[in-house]
């Protein structure tokens, strides 16, 4: 698979299928794992580097869930690039910066990625639409079971799997659920609702992950501890949680529907009618109205678009998503013209589609 | 060279430099071994700092500190104040070498000190190569690497790269054939 076909394609963890599709975006599930004989990437050289893709590749070879899957080495990649990958979640902003002889490992549906050479050797990633971590972890411990086994990994007795960062031994697993809260962003009570998680071992990051900002109240919250819990124990503390989240953001949604309609529906259709005929659209700008339009669509609102075009365009409209399609360099004016554009055409076709189909 | 003499006993050869703050004034003294042992500190062999101790808990919380930030991981040489300064480990074996330093920290961040999720399990000898090999991205690194090795004329490292390419494909190839 081609840089230019991943593009292309709709990953499958933005189909807008599985549980809870109407607040939830998708459910991901990373294990990091190392080498045993090999120092970790704050240590090591570019030799060891080296060993651990050459061990790894070598391993997934055998790999059933991996042998299909492309390679893209970071070396062999322009910046923006790389940053495309970042947009579709597929490596972190970290791996994209670092370079090196790092490199990621993508399937054919952008399930499932592993990251060589990030922090930890290894960073093994499965990516679901809706609120599945379940079917998350399953899909990803098979990968592990089959990709580590055939390893040398660094694992003790006592403390799990040895990891980079503190943080991360024990299970090195995290989970996470992007959910879209506007609900809550609207009431005012998001800080309110998210500040109590931290004492349950959960936390809240934005959309990219560690360090980044929430943008189009989309959030993500993830678990925090690794050590002395099982897999399922970790999932099952996220998943009660996040399910007390999703209802406190249904009840905002009555709230604001039983109270404020006029208003609220007012800001949900200006909200289309930009995206739909918007020539200059930022980056922000359209996470604010796709957000609103979002609420419109899961609220049942507005009829179109769908969940599906709305997650789409989630990666889409992101800067090096723009400029690949583009094919040339763009500066950032450029881009808010072709991402316009981009995002007029596709509502265009979707509301010809469902007039047709309702017609 | 006439050798200091301990400032207590008046005998004995003084090996280090005692300073003791007490009320904010500091006594230097020069002590021998003996005299330095009843004034509790402890004499490490090998140690080639002069020690610099003192009566008071501050002074001591400090010196264990140090003492804390001079462990070094013998594999990846990384010292447990370098850890302290960014926050990662170097290497597996890191926390065998940091461990009594680690527990304490794990338990603040997770509240845990024992791992009770999946056990790690290598696959038997026989699984780790079953399976067809399939993927194309292996082959395609490997010559990727060989040409970057022909460039920079490593050629020991091109010719050990040539063998594993042909080594793979011959194994793909005998593979197709077989299906």
């Amino acid at each position: 698979m081609t840089l230019d076909a991943l593009v292309r394609q709709t990953p499958m963890w933005l189909d807008g299928s599985g549980a809870y599709a109407d607040v939830i975006v998708s459910s991901r599930v990373r294990l990091a794992r190392n080498l045993r004989h090999i120092p970790f990437s704050s240590q090591n050289k570019t030799a060891d580097e080296e060993r651990v893709v050459d061990e790894v590749l070598s391993a997934a070879q055998h790999v059933r869930d991996l042998n299909q899957s492309t390679y893209f080495d970071m070396k062999q990649l322009e910046e923006h690039d790389r940053q495309l990958l970042v947009e579709r979640h597929l490596i972190s902003p970290a791996l994209a910066l670092r370079g090196g002889n790092g490199g990621v490992m993508v399937d054919q549906d952008e399930r499932l990625s592993v990251m060589v050479n990030e922090e930890d050797h290894l960073r093994l990633q499965a990516l679901t639409a809706g609120f599945e971590p379940q079917a998350a972890w399953q899909m990803l411990d098979k990968v592990d079971t089959e990709l580590c086994g055939r390893l040398d990994i660094a694992y003790d007795a006592d403390l799990g799997y040895l990891t980079a960062c503190p943080t991360n031994v024990g299970t090195g697993l995290r989970a996470s659920i992007l959910i879209h809260l506007p609900g809550l962003v609207l009431v005012q009570t998001v800080d309110q609702v998210l500040n109590g998680i931290a004492q349950v071992g959960l936390t809240v990051r934005g959309f990219y992950g560690e360090g980044t900002e929430v943008v189009g109240s989309l959030f993500q919250i993830s678990n925090q501890i690794t050590l002395g819990k099982s897999e399922p124990e970790i999932l099952e503390t996220l998943e009660r949680v996040v399910r007390q989240i999703i209802d406190f953001e249904y009840s905002a949604r009555q709230t604001l529907l039983r109270d404020a309609r006029a208003q609220i529906e007012d800001k949900i259709w200006r909200s289309l009618g930009i995206l739909a005929n918007a020539r200059v659209l930022s980056g922000q700008e359209f996470m604010n109205l796709a957000s609103a339009v979002r609420l419109g669509v899961s609220t049942g609102v507005l009829k179109d678009p769908s969940l599906v075009l709305l997650n789409e365009l989630l990666v889409r409209v992101q800067p090096s998503h723009i400029q690949r399609m583009a094919g040339s360099r763009l500066d950032s004016d450029q881009r808010d013209q072709n991402r316009a554009e981009y995002v007029r055409e596709r509502f265009a076709s979707a509301s010809t589609t469902s007039r047709q189909t309702r017609g | 060279m006439s050798k200091r003499v301990c400032e207590r006993c008046n005998t004995g050869a003084a090996i280090l430099r005692l300073i003791s703050v007490k009320e904010n004034t500091e006594k230097v003294e020069y002590l021998c071994a003996n005299c330095a042992r009843a004034e509790g500190v402890e004499i490490v062999v090998g140690g080639k700092e002069a020690a610099q101790v003192s009566g008071s808990g501050e002074t001591e919380e400090v010196e264990k500190g140090s003492r804390e930030d001079s462990v070094m991981c013998p594999s990846c040489r990384l010292t447990f104040a370098r850890f302290k300064e960014r926050y990662r480990l170097g290497c597996a074996e890191c926390f065998d070498a940091f461990r009594p330093l680690l527990i304490p920290l794990l338990k603040k961040v997770h509240g845990a000190e024992r791992h009770r999720g999946k056990r790690f399990a290598r696959l038997a000898d026989e699984d780790i190569t079953s399976g067809t090999p399939r993927g194309t991205w292996m082959l395609e690194l490997l010559k990727r690497r060989l040409q970057a090795a022909v460039e920079r004329e490593e050629f020991e490292e091109a010719a050990r790269l040539r063998d594993r390419i042909e080594a793979i494909s011959k194994e793909s190839n005998v593979e197709r054939t077989a299906e």
